[in-house]
């Protein structure tokens, strides 16, 4: 096996790195949702210092891929957006971990 | 690195984040308050006091809290061992304590009759174990320093002499000037968030 096929071989992981996940607007929406159980817009936008629309626009691409559930209740006649992970979403982050502590190992390991 | 730790870490911010209003200190002071007034009088109507803000804790979270920071919930696995481990130790701790009070054949007598006479200082180690707990399990580091604040005090108003329940009002107030102090920085930090964004989704 040459040195460029087991590099790839090594790297493998990087290939089955979540894109969706990986860019750092959506991992810190997932961060954050992956420790609670739900959070609103609001708590959201303060903890991961989101402006709206980005967050907004982020959060829509996330509800498409079926990682995050947005629903709608009253509270004292309040609307509130409630957020929260679906199973895939859990599941998702989990995978999204496992493969980035591969990847690190890996190039942490080549380093020394 | 350690992801684990990271998100633990975070969870720890989140949690401290959402704690920052200064209710919880609130509600301690006053209830430390109510029970100092209850052993100073010998009025249970001061024990009703003392639990009354428990009900209010809610509705102020939903006031004051969610409107400006957001509302979360922690996951049901945090809160039933939160509220598990701390009802465990306070029941633990009671026990001792009505163990080490109640049960002076089952020690020596000497050290029955000390803790008899220096019984403010065993329940204030006991308060300050509660709080050492609910700082380990909710990341809320501030109550550490309440349980230094409580021994210290206890121990100081037991070695003075000074009346009992002078000085688990004095630490009532202290502990509520803290909190007033937390709410006051919170309300200015967060002003209130617009109506009409607010809630979009």
């Amino acid at each position: 096996m040459s040195h460029d096929e087991a590099s790839n071989e090594e790297l493998q992981p990087i290939a089955e790195i979540d894109p969706l996940i990986h860019a750092p607007t959506r991992l810190k929406i997932m961060a954050y949702l992956s420790i609670v159980e739900s959070a609103d817009f609001t708590f959201l936008m303060r903890q991961t210092g989101l402006t709206r629309g980005n967050l907004s626009v982020n959060l829509r691409k996330l509800e498409d891929a079926g990682y995050v559930s947005i629903t709608k209740e009253f509270v004292d006649r309040i609307p509130r957006t409630l957020i929260r992970l679906t199973d895939e979403g859990r599941k998702a982050v989990q995978i999204y971990r496992d493969n980035m502590q591969i990847v690190l190992n890996e190039l942490l390991g080549e380093q020394e | 690195m350690s992801q684990e730790q990271d998100f633990k870490k975070l969870q720890q911010r989140t949690y401290q984040s959402y704690h920052q209003d200064g209710l919880i200190d609130m509600i301690i002071g006053w209830s430390m308050i109510g029970f100092g007034l209850n052993m100073a009088f010998d009025n249970s109507a001061f024990l009703f006091f003392a639990w009354l803000p428990i009900i209010f804790y809610v509705p102020f979270k939903n006031r004051i809290t969610v409107p400006r920071i957001g509302y979360v919930k922690f996951t049901a696995s945090n809160r039933i061992v939160i509220g598990a481990v701390l009802a465990g130790l306070l029941v633990l701790l009671l026990g001792l304590f009505v163990f080490f009070l109640a049960g002076p054949d089952l020690i020596p007598t000497q050290i029955s009759v000390w803790l008899r006479q220096n019984y403010m200082l065993l329940l204030g180690s006991i308060a300050a174990l509660c709080f050492v707990g609910a700082a380990l399990l909710t990341s809320i580091t501030r109550l550490y320093a309440y349980a230094i604040i409580i021994v210290a005090i206890f121990a100081g108003g037991t070695w003075l002499d000074i009346n009992p329940p002078i000085f688990v009002i004095a630490t009532g107030l202290l502990i509520e000037a803290v909190g007033i102090w937390l709410l006051v920085r919170f309300l200015r930090k967060y002003p209130l968030a617009s109506e009409e964004g607010a809630h979009e989704s």
